[in-house]
C-alpha cells in the first residue's frame, strides 16, 4: 500500500507543477481555451488521445475483453479507425477555420462557418455542451473516486470529492496549457501501464499459448472473432462493437485539440502518426490485459468480483507495490485526462449564454 | 495457440490502419498538394507571442 501511495503522490506533484508552470501562458480567454493556437503538435496529439480514452480504456475495455474474449477486439478496431478519421476529415480543416475565424470553441466555429447572426447556434451549442459535458465529466469524477477508493480504502464520496478538487485545481490554474501538458504525462503513464500489464500477465500464466489452452477448455467462444456467432449475426456482432467509430466526430473535448495546434499541416505529419501509434499500443495492451486476465482468473491466480477490475486486481496480485502504484496512477491518469478536458469544454459553455 | 483466424482479426485491421496512416501522412508528398496556410490562418494569440519573445 505504501508503494501505491508514493506512486500517487509523485503523480500529484507532477500535476501541480504543470498547473503552476502553465499559469505563465494563461492570461487571455484565447490562451485559456485553445492555448493561443500555439500548442506543439506532439502535445496536442497525445492530449487528443488521453482526452479521448477515459477510464473505459483501463477498466471498461479490459473488462469487455475479459467477458467476451477475442470478439471485443472489434471495439478496438472501431476506436482505431475513429482516431484516424478524426485526422483525415476534421483535424486540419477545423484548425484552418479556427484560425481564420479566431474561434476558440466549437460553437464559435459553427456560428462563423454557417454565418449565423441569430445567435441560435451559439446558444444551442452552449446548452448541449453544458448539459452533456457536465454529465460526462461527472461520470469521470465518479470513476476516479471509485479507483481512489479501491486503492486507498477511502469512502467513495470522499474519493469523488478528492478527484474533483485535484482536476478542478489544475484546470482553473493553468487552463488549456495545463490540461494539454498534464494529458501528455497522463498519456505516457497510460501507454507504459498498458505495455507492462499484459507482459506481466502473460508471464504469470506461462505464456499466451497456455492462456489460450485454458480459454479453450473453459469457454471456446472466447477464442472466436465473433463471439461464436455466424453469418448475419456475426456481422451484426462486429458492427455493433466497431460502432465506436461513430462517436469520434462529435466530441468537443477531443476536436478542440486540433483547434489549438500550432500549424494545421503538422496534424498530417507527425500528428496522425503520434495518435495512431499510441492508439494501437494502448488498445492492444488493454485488449490483451483483459484477454489473458480471463485465463488468470480461471486458473485461480487472480481474484476479483467485477470483470472491469481485472487490471487493478492483476496489479495488486502480480506486481511489487511500487509497480502496482504506477498502474493505479495509470488508471487515474486515464480518468483525469478525460475529466480535465471535459471540464474545460463544459466551462466554455458560458460563452454562449 | 491462437488460430490463424484469430491472428487475422488482430493483425489485418491494424496493418490496414498503419497503411491509412502512411497514405494520409504523406498525401502531400504523393500528390504534391498541401493545405494553404498563411499568418491569418495560423491566427496566433498576440499576447502569447509577446510572452514567448520575453
Amino acid at each position: 500500500m505504501n508503494g501505491v501511495l508514493v506512486g500517487f503522490i509523485v503523480y500529484l506533484v507532477i500535476l501541480a507543477y504543470i498547473g503552476l508552470w502553465a499559469r505563465r501562458f494563461t492570461k487571455t480567454e484565447d490562451q485559456y481555451f485553445v492555448g493561443g493556437r500555439k500548442v506543439r503538435v506532439v502535445a496536442a496529439a497525445l492530449s487528443d488521445k488521453a482526452s479521448d480514452f477515459s477510464g473505459w480504456l483501463m477498466l471498461g475495455y479490459p473488462g469487455q475483453a475479459f467477458s467476451t474474449g477475442l470478439g471485443a477486439f472489434w471495439a478496438a478496431i472501431g476506436c482505431l479507425f475513429g482516431t484516424l478519421a478524426d485526422y483525415i476529415f476534421i483535424g486540419p480543416r477545423l484548425r484552418i477555420y479556427a484560425g481564420k475565424f479566431r474561434a476558440i470553441t466549437v460553437p464559435d466555429y459553427l456560428e462563423a462557418r454557417l454565418r449565423d447572426d441569430t445567435k441560435l447556434i451559439r446558444i444551442l451549442g452552449a446548452i448541449i455542451i453544458l448539459v452533456f459535458m457536465t454529465a460526462y465529466v461527472s461520470a469521470q469524477f465518479k470513476a476516479g473516486g471509485k479507483a481512489l477508493s479501491q486503492a486507498f480504502g477511502l469512502d467513495v464520496t470522499t474519493a469523488v470529492l478528492i478527484t474533483a478538487i485535484i482536476v478542478t485545481a489544475y484546470v482553473l490554474t493553468g487552463g488549456f496549457f495545463a490540461v494539454v501538458w498534464t494529458d501528455v504525462i497522463q498519456a505516457l503513464f497510460m501507454v507504459t501501464t498498458l505495455i507492462i500489464v499484459p507482459i506481466v500477465a502473460a508471464s504469470a500464466i506461462g505464456g499466451l499459448d497456455k492462456a489460450v489452452e485454458i480459454m479453450a477448455n473453459v469457454d471456446p467462444k472466447h477464442l472466436s472473432p465473433f463471439g461464436g456467432a455466424t453469418g448475419l449475426t456475426a456481422l451484426i456482432f462486429a458492427i455493433g462493437y466497431a460502432s465506436w467509430i461513430v462517436g469520434y466526430f462529435g466530441q468537443p473535448h477531443i476536436v478542440t485539440r486540433y483547434m489549438s495546434v500550432e500549424d494545421p499541416r503538422k496534424l498530417r505529419r507527425p500528428g496522425i502518426f503520434i495518435s495512431g501509434i499510441w492508439t494501437i499500443l494502448v488498445l492492444w495492451g488493454a485488449f490483451f490485459a483483459g484477454f489473458i486476465g480471463f485465463a488468470l482468473a480461471k486458473a485461480g491466480i487472480v481474484h476479483m468480483e467485477d470483470a472491469e477490475r481485472i487490471i487493478p486486481a492483476m496489479a495488486m496480485t502480480l506486481m511489487p507495490s511500487w509497480l502496482a502504484g504506477f498502474v493505479i496512477a495509470g488508471i487515474l491518469a486515464a480518468i483525469m485526462s478525460t475529466a480535465d478536458s471535459q471540464l474545460l469544454v463544459a466551462s466554455s459553455g458560458y460563452r454562449g449564454i | 495457440m491462437l488460430s490463424t483466424e484469430a491472428w487475422a482479426t488482430l493483425i489485418i485491421p491494424t496493418l490496414m490502419a498503419i497503411v491509412v496512416m502512411f497514405v494520409y501522412g504523406f498525401w502531400d508528398k504523393i500528390t504534391g498538394k498541401e493545405y494553404l496556410v498563411d499568418d491569418e490562418i495560423l491566427g496566433y494569440d498576440e499576447e502569447l507571442l509577446k510572452e514567448e519573445r520575453t
